[in-house]
């Protein structure tokens, strides 16, 4: 069993021998199943790309007796998580939920889930991946993941916009999403005259500590929920998600001028262009994760060439920039990300194992670091064998410029401290890459004294 | 006639009065379930928003009557998201 799916009755993930990914659905879950199905959801949610698409599969491969289907899903190339998404990736995927909602409903079913973590990017569109979220709908019946939903989406949202857009690391910590007493605590007075975040967060962390130990003293008629009601609470939702907004700050313009910025003339920087998609093409990866990727320029010309290429940044208008304008342009092999790689995701939840680590969630063929190094070598103090050490367990290919200490950037990282990196030199660099690596190809990028490698892992 | 946004804040103030919300005192106790009461103040807050949802179509009806046209809805109360969910 898949460490992750170990809380749901209703069936699991597994793999068979030959590591293909299976859901077994269990017989409690028969009647719910077949109405998924038989109603017609399932094909409307896959059509509508909201759903993931499976395959049924032979039951000789059941795990336990109580199997009913075991079915295959497509496979997500890679599984993030919501402390990784910037703002709009977040939002976006509070509106799918809640579109899957609506459109459950109207088939007789309703979740049994909101949680961000069964959310995944595919296709570059957020997308259900546990296809036994749902249960039939009986009238009467409130929302039973509203509390889950607010504490996922909601609340992270309404911080991020109204707050400060970093404390959507809380969900690192809290793992069922943002407790709603704290969210109340930590969003400013303006959050009162919101009436979504009034209700569904002020009023709801209220009527938590009211009815807290006394939900059994209430009559079951008060615990009922009529269809329109649920449909109003829904639509509420909606339009309170639509209705909170993040602007990074300084527009697009600062941060599609960042990149060229003081660092490289026009022929440096198309050089350095036509160089990473030179070396891409000796390295014919299929998956690659692009380091540092800022808003994803060097990061498209390996997913505009079909390469799905995972775009990781620290900051998080630079991941938002990236994801806006892969929704804008349709692209589907590329994911934006919110890393920091100076202390990346870690493994959480039931004894550290129901979210990967970042850098357990698979092998890319490329790793591509460019202008990255000087940030780790100079500003986090990371020796360059460490980084090449682990860039080498990474992926098979690297392609990594070296930003050398007469490069006005590392002047400015140097500028107010002392200078205590004696081998961050060309020799240095190339010294402690070729313990891991060997250097396929050394370039100078024109116009500049910044030199960018291939490099391929030594077999052994 | 009374715009939707000072409709929107009167309302909110109302509610805030009605329900004599305040933070102080609603820390949770780590130890306590919050998921179940969550059920029941969901319904409360889905019948103010029933409230809300009458109220408002009313509303319309009286400046729509006096002004001779319908006003605006409010985006932020309730229904009709602008995305399609037709079946």
């Amino acid at each position: 069993m898949i460490p992750s799916s170990f809380r749901d009755p209703s069936g699991f993930l597994f793999r068979d021998n030959a590591g293909k990914l299976y859901r077994q659905v269990n017989q409690q879950y028969k009647a719910h199943f077949d109405h998924l199905i038989q109603s017609g959801l399932y094909d409307k949610l896959t059509q509508a790309g909201l759903l993931i698409l499976h395959r049924e599969a032979e039951m000789s491969l059941s795990q336990t007796d109580t199997a009913y289907r075991i079915i295959q899903p497509d496979i997500v190339p890679f599984i993030s998580y919501p402390y990784e998404w910037s703002f709009g990736q977040l939002k976006d995927a509070a509106l799918a939920t809640l579109r899957i909602q609506k459109i459950a409903l109207r088939h007789g079913m309703t979740l049994k889930d909101a949680s961000a973590y069964n959310i995944q990017f595919y296709q570059g569109k957020p997308l259900l991946i546990d296809t036994l979220s749902f249960e039939q709908y009986q009238e009467g019946q409130a929302w039973i993941p509203y509390r889950q939903f607010c504490q996922h989406f909601l609340a992270p949202l309404a911080l991020m916009a109204l707050r400060d857009v970093r404390l959507n690391q809380l969900l690192r910590v809290h793992i069922d999403g943002i407790p709603l007493d704290l969210a109340a605590k930590l969003l400013p007075w303006r959050a009162y005259f919101k009436l979504s975040l009034l209700l569904h967060i002020f009023l709801h962390v209220r009527g938590q500590a009211q009815y807290t130990n006394r939900t059994t003293e209430q009559p079951q008629a008060q615990r009922q929920l009529s269809e329109q009601s649920l449909e109003n609470l829904i639509d509420n939702l909606i339009a309170g998600i639509q209705s909170l907004n993040w602007q990074p700050a300084g527009g697009d313009f600062t941060w599609t001028d960042y990149y060229q910025g003081d660092s490289y003339t026009q022929t440096g920087f198309d050089h350095k262009k036509q160089l990473v998609q030179q070396f891409a093409e000796q390295a014919a990866p299929h998956t690659a994760w692009d380091l540092g990727a800022n808003t994803g320029v060097f990061s498209r010309i390996l997913s505009d060439k079909g390469i799905f290429t995972v775009s990781c940044d620290i900051d998080p208008g630079a991941v938002e920039i990236n994801y806006r304008q892969m929704v804008k342009q349709q692209e589907q092999h590329l994911h934006p990300l919110l890393v920091d790689l100076t202390n990346p995701s870690p493994a959480i939840g039931w004894a550290n194992q129901e979210r990967d680590a970042f850098r357990d969630r698979g092998q890319p063929d490329l790793v591509m670091a460019l202008a990255l190094i000087h940030h780790l070598a100079i500003s986090n103090n990371v020796p360059l064998s460490r980084i090449a050490q682990e860039f080498a367990r990474l992926g098979r290919w690297l392609i990594v410029e070296f930003v050398p200490k007469q490069d006005k950037k590392v002047q400015q990282l140097l500028a107010t401290r002392e200078d205590i990196f004696t081998h961050y030199t060309p020799e240095g660099f190339e010294a402690a890459f070729e313990q891991y690596f060997e250097i396929v190809r050394a370039e100078a990028i024109h116009d500049s004294e910044r030199r960018l490698y291939l490099m391929r892992v030594r077999d052994n | 006639m009374i715009n939707s946004f000072r409709f929107r804040i009167g309302w909110t103030i109302l509610v805030i009065m009605a329900l004599g919300l305040s933070i102080t005192g609603s820390t949770l106790a780590g130890y306590l379930d919050p998921g179940s009461s969550s059920i029941i103040i969901q319904v409360v807050i889905a019948a103010i928003l029933g409230l809300l949802v009458t109220i408002r179509v009313y509303w319309s009806r009286i400046t729509g009557f006096i002004g001779g046209h319908k006003a605006k809805p409010d985006d932020d109360a309730t229904a009709n998201p602008t995305h399609d969910d037709t079946v």
